[in-house]
């Protein structure tokens, strides 16, 4: 049940902080992807299951929120998450550096696959535009990747959930 | 639940699932199907970053105002400041407005042959002596000179006020025509008839040597005499308010109340020659 909780609050934190409050984090139009970060950290300490199931749940709830391609970022963080998932126990992400390569790799990915899935799915109309976020972006991510590590980390601490 | 799904396969068969349910999503974005689960879903979605935006906005509007009622209460300190300021100023402009018309009124003063006047304010008055002597802001400098007759204006009138009887270099002592020392040869206007006018260092005065046969009433107006050697003839003094049972064979006398309102001295005109060319 505990966990349900946590999973729970944790998927409404991102949508809140990603569709509601980027915007107070967004010099020059600028905003984080926060809930790719928040993927990175479940997939990092929960594992490839869960993180694929929030992948999923964030990604269609971006997808309903914007007027994106339908189901762009639900496969996305998909793959992202169960991908991060993979990687737990494989590194040492309690380090910084982790956080931060894991979280950059991610969101260079991300922008790619966004760009291969616009080239796949995507009718003529709706190309796939490059713009300076796809460049800048992933360095931001990685900035507060660090603190979001910490505040899940302290959630899961606060929750009582053993690590996987 | 985690560990219930946690074997490789269930994330294998899992992933296979989400993923077949996305391909879905992007191939078929445009069915009805898709998009009413996509409207449907934005229903369970929507609010929760509605409801965090309207968060935001409600505390940052709080600190808005809390910061506005700061503004508002300084501007409040400011405005009563200013108020004070401008009540201060009402008040000196209505005392000046009636420093005007009154002095307006002396302007108007026909002066008797060869004199001038002096315009003064009353700058001095000891309780002790009320109803005796004022002094006054002129002096031998400005041209005051002992037993200068001294007058006070009352509704564009001239009353007698008193003399001058100390001169110093800018303020000159007045002695009023209430001191008992202070006794003016004084006319019934109506008649002519003469009394000596006298006072009584109280704020009434008394009129003496009024013939028996006088048809002296109450109210009657009190008028400088010819043979007063200090006023000009013919200036209000005051009017009769009560007249006295006879005390000898030939006279009655009567109380005056004094044309001048004795507790309301402000300006006054000192009469004296005028300067020889």
């Amino acid at each position: 049940m505990r966990r349900f909780v946590f999973y729970f609050i944790l998927f409404w934190t991102g949508v809140v902080l990603q569709f509601s409050w980027a915007r107070y984090f967004a010099p020059f139009g600028l905003a984080p992807n926060f809930v790719l970060v928040l993927l990175m950290f479940v997939g990092l300490t929960r594992g490839a299951f869960a993180a694929q199931i929030m992948g999923f749940l964030w990604g269609v709830s971006w997808d309903i929120l914007s007027v994106d391609l339908f189901g762009s970022h639900a496969l996305l963080f998909t793959v992202l998450g169960y991908g991060a998932g993979i990687l737990s126990h494989k590194w040492n992400e309690s380090k910084i550096i982790s956080q931060v390569v894991i979280t950059g790799i991610a969101s260079v990915f991300f922008w790619v696959g966004m760009a291969a899935i616009y080239q796949i799915f995507a009718p003529v109309e709706f190309g796939f535009r490059a713009n300076y976020i796809m460049g800048v972006q992933p360095l931001y991510n990685m900035l507060i990747a660090p603190a979001v590590f910490f505040a899940g980390n302290a959630l899961v601490e606060h929750f009582g959930i053993n690590y996987e | 639940m985690e560990e219930e799904f946690s074997a490789p396969r269930r994330s294998y068969f899992t992933l296979v699932l989400l993923l077949v349910s996305c391909i879905f999503f992007l191939t078929a974005h445009l069915t009805p199907y898709v998009q009413g689960l996509k409207r449907f879903l934005s229903y369970i979605i929507n609010p929760t970053p509605q409801a965090a935006n309207e968060a935001i906005q409600s505390t940052q509007k709080f600190f808005r105002n809390i910061g506005e009622i700061v503004r508002i209460h300084q501007d409040n300190v400011t405005l009563h400041q200013a108020l004070h300021q401008y009540a201060y100023l009402d008040n000196e402009l209505a005392r000046e407005r009636e420093e005007n018309k009154r002095l307006r009124q002396m302007v108007g003063f026909q002066l008797p042959p060869q004199t001038r006047s002096i315009v003064a304010r009353v700058t001095l008055r000891e309780p002790g002596g009320w109803f005796q002597w004022v002094m006054i802001d002129r002096g031998k400098e400005d041209g005051v000179i002992i037993n200068a007759p001294v007058l006070a204006w009352v509704e564009g009138k001239p009353n007698a006020l008193g003399r001058v009887v100390e001169t110093f270099s800018h303020s000159a002592k007045v002695v009023l025509i209430t001191n008992v020392l202070s006794a003016i040869p004084v006319q019934l206007k109506s008649t002519n008839e003469d009394g000596l006018l006298e006072g009584q260092n109280d704020a009434l005065l008394n009129v003496n040597y009024l013939v028996l046969q006088s048809t002296v009433t109450r109210g009657s107006e009190l008028i400088t005499s010819p043979l007063s050697s200090v006023f000009p003839p013919g200036i209000t003094v005051g009017y009769i308010e009560d007249i006295a049972a006879a005390n000898s064979e030939s006279f009655h006398s009567a109380t005056v109340q004094p044309a001048v309102n004795l507790n309301a001295l402000r300006e006054v005109a000192v009469l004296v020659p005028s300067l020889k060319e």
